[in-house]
């Protein structure tokens, strides 16, 4: 073989491929199916937002939201948290496929022209890193997992201002696409090799070949764009099975497919999961054994166990919704809270109260009920669960049990209660 | 400026805000630098691992018959085994008995095959129909636009979603997800892997 003839064309060839980006050819990476999913998981992740934000402010609610908190409907945090983690686990399949779509976009070639074009990508690469990020960390939060070296909640809380405020940036950025590409028949849309190609053939002349909007090729036929089409019906189709094997932890009606969830309505001692039982909090039955409810006021008392059953008793229905996502339904019965604050002097609606448990540590061993919560009559007490006194994984002798509220902050094991 | 303008710029400032926001709340964590870290290793997870790896299943597929199908049949049970994984993989005991206290295993098993189930159930019907009485010549108008292929990528006649869709639409109406398109019929196979890309 001639050296020469061999060589001169070669090192072009070789050193073309090796500095370019790889070629995709698959025609739904395309602002169209960018556009259909995009708008989903916008949708997915302001729910996530909206409802994180609740979650986080019932737990830790600032000075003056303290007292205000609402408490009705009783099940509202079920939902708000049931919602929370079942529209992150939608998110992971919807920005899986977001991100397929636009994945070639990361080999833009050269990879920056500009500066607007560097900031751009700036802004795409720290919206998908914190997207990533919050389902994730989210993911592994609901197993409770932590194999990272920071506290979830507060990185998880400041995180999601990052995707949030990167999510704007970016649908402000991409607004004329968005627009361009928000319907199937679109003028954007319908340039688009995917929505000009094939499928349009029986329609007369393609769609924009040259790229410009479809003058010629008309409202495409309801059946164009078939293959995307199936694409974002599987979308849909994954969203569904993951839906329909995780949400029973949350919606009792559907525990018949909870297959795939951390917890499950039935698997929990008196019908109801536990999320810290007496061992994992240091209480033991021996520490109970001289246990008395003390309550602090303007009329200080104590009350033995059979002094509280013998008090008039409530009963609710109230679910215990957990951080996590799942929540169950349970009957409870005791004294409402409002009737022992009353007798120790404190004025029901306008004063709040503070819960200690008898539990050796953990951050909610001493918490504070806002003047809402302690007024409302179905904030019980509670000494008994679907009929049985409570077990010890349950908070026995007495736990608080209130409408609308985190499950951290129903507190177990109580034997102190002041008026503030 | 426009309205909508003065929206997309109100919008764009409210985001940035926000990043602010969040990038100042990171900032006062104690381990701020481990948040990035794993910032950054979400980053390569997905664009340097997780998407490749899906692309190379995408390209494999390139030029299959049912196509569609099978991608929609793969898109299902990734995403299931994706969610389910934690709950397989995760290390240590349960934090209590009524945490985790399914059988993951052999649960997920049940679930990818009701989807292989489905799906295969939903191909057999369609090449029952595909052979039957309805059959329609495909395509023949080949399209072959020179100059524009070898740019875009674009536009091959004969790509199997194109052929999927010469069935009668009204036949597919009550079929659920994923069974839209992609059966080819019987036709020669022209496709190449630069024809349908890494489509998944």
């Amino acid at each position: 073989m001639d050296g020469m003839t061999f060589r001169t064309p070669r090192p072009r060839r070789l050193a073309l491929p090796a500095l370019r980006p790889p070629a995709f050819t698959g025609r739904l990476h395309d602002a169209r199916t960018a556009t259909a999913v995009g708008r989903w998981l916008g949708a997915a992740f302001a729910v996530c937002f909206v409802t994180g934000l609740v979650s986080h402010y019932l737990q830790r609610p600032p000075g003056p939201l303290a007292d205000r908190l609402p408490t009705r409907p009783v099940w509202g945090y079920a939902l708000s948290q049931g919602l929370h983690v079942a529209a992150g686990l939608a998110a992971i399949v919807l920005l899986l496929v977001k991100l397929w779509a636009v994945y070639p976009r990361l080999f833009a070639w050269p990879p920056v022209r500009s500066v607007r074009h560097a900031l751009e990508r700036l802004s795409v690469a720290l919206l998908v890193a914190s997207a990533v990020f919050e389902v994730f960390t989210g993911l592994l939060n609901i197993v409770e997992w932590y194999p990272w070296p920071f506290a979830f909640v507060p990185v998880h809380f400041a995180v999601a201002w990052i995707a949030t405020g990167s999510i704007l940036l970016h649908i402000a950025v991409k607004a004329p696409e968005i627009r361009e590409h928000w319907r199937r028949r679109s003028a954007g849309t319908r340039s688009l090799p995917a929505a000009a190609g094939p499928l349009t053939a029986d329609d007369g002349p393609p769609a924009a070949a040259d790229g410009s909007p479809a003058s010629s090729g008309g409202p495409l036929p309801a059946e164009d764009e078939g293959d995307r089409r199936s694409l974002l019906l599987a979308t849909g189709g994954a969203i569904g099975v993951v839906t329909l094997t995780t949400v029973g932890q949350s919606f009792t009606p559907l525990k018949a497919f909870d297959l795939l969830a951390p917890r499950h309505p039935d698997h929990g001692p008196q019908g109801l999961p536990v999320n810290r039982t007496a061992t994992a909090a240091g209480v033991s039955a021996r520490d109970l054994r001289q246990w008395r409810l003390d309550v602090g006021g303007p009329r200080p008392y104590v009350l033995t166990l059979d002094a509280l059953r013998a008090m008039p008793q409530t009963r609710a229905r109230l679910p215990i919704a957990c951080v996590e996502g799942w929540s169950v339904d349970a009957d409870w019965t005791g004294v409402p809270v409002r009737t022992l604050i009353e007798r120790a002097g404190g004025r029901p609606g306008a004063t709040a109260v503070r819960v200690t448990s008898l539990e050796a540590d953990g951050a909610y061993r001493v918490t504070e009920m806002g003047a809402g919560y302690a007024g409302d009559p179905l904030t019980l007490l509670a000494l008994t669960l679907n009929g049985q006194v409570l077990s010890l994984d349950h908070g026995f002798p007495a736990r608080i049990v209130a409408p609308n509220r985190p499950g951290v902050l129903q507190t177990k094991w109580v034997h102190r209660l002041e008026v503030l | 400026m426009s309205t909508a303008n003065v929206l997309r710029y109100g919008v764009g400032a409210l985001g940035l805000g926000l990043i602010g926001l969040g990038a100042w709340l990171v900032a006062v964590e104690p381990d701020s630098a481990g948040v990035l870290v794993w910032l950054a290793g979400a980053l390569v997870l997905h664009d340097g691992i997780l998407a490749p790896l899906v692309l190379v299943v995408g390209l494999l597929l390139v030029g299959r018959r049912g196509r569609s199908l099978l991608r929609g049949t793969l898109i299902i049970a990734g995403s299931v085994v994706l969610v389910a994984l934690p709950l397989l993989v995760r290390p240590g005991e349960p934090p209590n008995p009524s945490a985790l206290p399914l059988s993951y295993g052999r649960n997920l098993a049940i679930v990818l095959g009701a989807v292989a189930v489905v799906a295969a159930t939903l191909h057999l019907v369609r090449r029952r129909r595909a052979t039957g009485p309805r059959r329609r010549a495909p395509e023949t108008t080949g399209r072959s636009r020179p100059g524009t292929a070898e740019a875009t990528g674009r536009s091959r006649p004969g790509s199997a979603e194109a052929t999927g869709r010469t069935r009668p639409a009204a036949a597919e109406g009550t079929n659920g997800p994923q069974r839209r398109t992609g059966e080819a019929t019987q036709r020669p196979q022209r496709r190449t892997p630069e024809a349908t890309g890494e489509d998944d």
